[in-house]
């Protein structure tokens, strides 16, 4: 407790480790009210340079300045590092309201000079100066606000408060809707703290956490609030909680040049690919491996699922994966091996296309694409494996091509069927096969008193059929044939006439039923003459004028006969 | 058999000659992508009252180019109704009834599309042509057994007449099922984009239910400007405006 104006220390201390010899100057607050008191501090980290006291610009000073030190002592993996801090204290005072500048304090350390950042204060009314709480508060930031969708940028969450926090309670994380982070550390169990000064007040400030994030959409996208809570030693026995939000961060997400094409997948950044293959000539059968990997920086985790566009033939298994990436603050690196096996169940030739793939250059804010080559492989017939036949399926994109021809166009009134054409010409046949039926039925069942009628009314045609062959035999000469002739056509008009037998054909028979049959007496004479004249040829020859007589006269008996009878 | 389709061939190529140009037209705007032009060509064809599965089948196609899915499934419909064996129709008609809106169960049982397309895809005019053969081969074997003394050859004339008799009928009735398949509008297909089914023939009506476009209904009766449909045994009045018949 030394009160001084101008002061030149030399403190000697041992000093342990290294440390940049540094100079600082905070305030407990740059916004107060007038006639309020405020600290003013300077702090040294050294205690072998001279310090001199900043010009306050108008400000007064109630009281100090208060020198203390205290000495910190570190050991991380297993060095020792000493801190000595030299704090002097100021309590400052505004009469008026306005604006005062504390000018940089400068430090002296043999020839080599430091001077601490100017300090700016806001004296307000009385009763005006906001009551925000600017002693515990913690501030979302990133490296980047402006990116490409899915470009990697950082996000880190920083804890400021005026006291030392004493541990680490609770975060939550706020909801990124848009975008993937991964945490940059996340074994991290202890937090380290550092002082800061913001416009000249002195914090204690924590990272919290330090995050590598990928826009996954363009647009704005918003992290929201973080929530983190600290406990706070307020003296030896107690403690205090503070529960702290964080700002929203927003982010503005640029959309990709050309992120149409089918084959950009939304990688961003840096890509290779490469490919190896196990064997391009094999057996059908036998297994294939074929290793693609992919190399890189960026958003790799957006890589997923590669596939590979196998020919049917084959049977493809869903590749092993084996990731060795790690994530960095520029975005996640290393390379993601696939490995895929496939088997050929059918000879031949084939080629499998290289795997390839589109990404956006962010260097030179380009699309590139990363290709391997294609894989042919030459698969031998294997006489002992059967082959499965492979279900060809069509592909159902699109409706089948028009018929360029048409087999014929018709009417309604085309149809055939129907019309009284068809159901005639349908029912014709059986008609006509119907009537032939019904004659021949007809002719069937036919009676024998009908049948006689028939065979009367045919006697004399054919009588006179027989006695043209008479006539026939008479002009050749053949008189006894002629003779023997006309006695058959006369009985067998008469046995066709009468229906009777030859046994009951005598001449008195016969010239009965003519007369019966009420023939006139001038025919049966012309008959009984006749049949006589036969009768006397058998035994003695006729004359061949008399034959002829005979015979004409029996046709005309005949022709009369058949008249009455 | 083939003369007989020879003859039935030689039968339609007075109408095909007659229609030839408008549907080749039509075809060649269709390979050009000029739809528009192709339904207008089309059109003309089906406006003189010719028909044609291809013809029907390609009026689809042109449709459904320009985005028309009712009048797409009508045509399709349509060139089934004259041949239901078209394999191309068929497989549109399927694809193009997977874009519609209500998903009804329409389809006939299994026995009655086989018969459909195993007996409705012959030209009607062969099975008359067929029966009128089958008439004379009747009328022989008939004759035969009426006429013949031979037990066995009577036996055997019967049986053959029986079959034939069988045969002959069958195809009448075949051909006229057929007739009437083709003449008769029983269904009809959805061409507006919705529309409200009533339950009377009246805009104020209340409505019972809605169909979308592509949807096939049964006809039933009409009244005026509107007709009574049904679908899945629900039923109701539709504008005749809003439908095609099949």
């Amino acid at each position: 407790m030394k009160r001084i104006g101008v002061f030149i220390l030399f403190v000697c201390c041992i000093q342990l480790g290294f440390g940049q010899k540094t100079v600082q100057s905070t305030v407990s607050s740059n916004q107060v009210a007038a006639m309020e008191v405020f600290e003013f501090q300077i702090i040294v980290n050294n205690n072998d340079c001279n310090v001199l006291q900043p010009d306050f610009g108008g400000l007064t000073v109630a009281g100090g300045p208060q020198s203390s030190q205290s000495n910190n002592i570190s050991i991380v993996n297993g060095q020792r590092t000493q801190n000595t801090e030299l704090i002097w204290t100021y309590q400052l005072r505004a009469k008026e309201v306005g604006s005062y500048i504390i000018s940089g304090v400068t430090m002296d350390c043999g020839g080599e000079t430091q001077v601490s950042e100017p300090i700016e204060i806001t004296v307000s009314e009385e009763g005006q100066v906001s009551k925000v709480d600017q002693d515990y508060y913690m501030r979302l930031t990133t490296n980047k606000s402006s990116v490409y969708q899915g470009e990697p940028f950082t996000v880190t969450l920083k804890y400021y408060s005026k006291s030392r926090p004493d541990s680490f309670e609770a975060l939550d994380l706020g909801d990124a809707v848009g975008i993937y982070r991964q945490d940059l550390k996340p074994d991290r169990t202890s937090f380290q703290t550092n002082m800061e000064s913001i416009n000249g007040v002195r914090y204690y400030t924590i990272v919290l956490r330090e995050e590598v994030c990928f826009a996954q959409r363009s647009g704005e996208v918003k992290l929201q609030p973080y929530y983190a809570s600290l406990l706070f030693r307020r003296d030896f026995f107690n403690q205090f909680r503070k529960e702290t939000y964080s700002n929203t961060l927003s982010i503005d997400v640029k959309k990709i040049p050309g992120s149409s094409s089918l084959d950009f997948t939304g990688l961003v950044g840096e890509f290779s690919v490469t490919s190896e293959i196990s064997s391009n000539h094999v057996l059908m059968g036998d297994a294939i491996d074929i290793k693609i990997t992919i190399d890189g920086k960026g958003n790799m985790q957006d890589l997923g699922l590669i596939e590979l566009d196998v020919p049917e033939e084959f049977d493809q298994y869903d590749p092993e994966i084996e990731d060795k990436t790690s994530v960095s603050s520029t975005g996640i690196k290393g390379k993601i091996e696939y490995n895929f096996v496939v088997i050929p169940k059918h000879y031949g030739k084939y080629t499998i296309p290289g795997y390839s793939f589109q990404y956006f250059d962010l260097k030179n804010k380009k699309m590139k694409t990363a290709q391997v080559d294609d894989f042919i492989i030459q698969v031998d017939k294997r006489e002992s494996m059967e082959i499965d036949p492979i279900k060809t399926e069509l592909a159902n994109t699109d409706i089948q091509y028009i018929e360029e021809n048409s087999s014929g166009f018709f009417e309604q009134d085309d149809f055939f069927f129907g019309t009284w054409t068809y159901y005639g010409l349908v029912s014709s046949p059986l008609l006509i096969s119907f009537f032939f039926i019904f004659i021949r039925q007809k002719k069937e069942n036919i009676s024998d008193e009908e049948l006689l009628v028939l065979q009367q009314k045919k006697a004399v045609k054919n009588a006179q059929t027989a006695l043209k062959v008479v006539k026939a035999n008479l002009e050749q000469g053949k008189d006894a044939e002629a003779l023997k002739g006309l006695q058959t056509t006369l009985n067998k008009f008469f046995m066709e006439k009468f229906n009777v037998g030859l046994s009951d054909l005598s001449q008195r028979k016969i010239a009965e039923r003519l007369t019966t049959g009420n023939v006139e007496n001038e025919s049966i004479e012309k008959f009984n003459k006749i049949w006589n004249a036969i009768e006397m040829g058998q035994y003695a020859p006729i004359a061949h004028e008399n034959l002829v007589l005979t015979v004409n006269d029996t046709e005309g008996l005949l022709i009369e006969l058949d008249k009455k009878l | 058999m083939k003369v007989l389709f020879l003859f039935i061939a030689f039968i339609f190529t007075a109408a095909t000659f007659a229609q030839d140009s408008s549907f080749v037209r039509g075809n060649e705007a269709y390979a050009n992508s000029d739809f528009e032009t192709a339904l207008s060509e089309y059109t003309k064809v089906v406006g003189s009252e010719q028909m044609s599965t291809e013809l029907y089948y390609n009026l689809g196609n042109t449709y459904f180019k320009l985005d028309q899915i009712g009048e797409a499934i009508w045509a399709y419909e349509k060139a089934l109704k004259i041949d239901p064996s078209n394999q191309n129709a068929q497989f549109n008609l399927k694809f193009v009834n997977s874009k519609t809106y209500d998903d009804l169960d329409t389809a006939e049982s299994g026995i009655v599309t086989w018969l459909k397309i195993n007996l409705f895809s012959f030209s009607i005019n062969f099975w008359a042509y067929l029966s009128i053969l089958f008439a004379f081969i009747l009328a022989i074997a008939l004759y035969f057994f009426f006429t013949t003394k031979k037990q066995k050859v009577k036996n055997r004339s019967l049986s053959f007449s029986f079959g034939t008799l069988f045969l002959l009928v069958f195809m009448i009735l075949l051909a006229y099922l057929n007739k009437s398949n083709i003449i008769d509008r029983a269904h009809a297909v959805i061409v507006t984009e919705f529309v409200e089914v009533r339950s009377s023939p009246s805009d104020t009506a209340p409505s019972g239910f809605k169909l979308h476009e592509g949807t096939k209904v049964d006809l039933l009766r009409s009244s005026d400007d509107w007709i009574e449909v049904g679908v899945n045994e629900n039923t109701g009045w539709v504008e005749k405006t809003s439908i095609w018949e099949i």
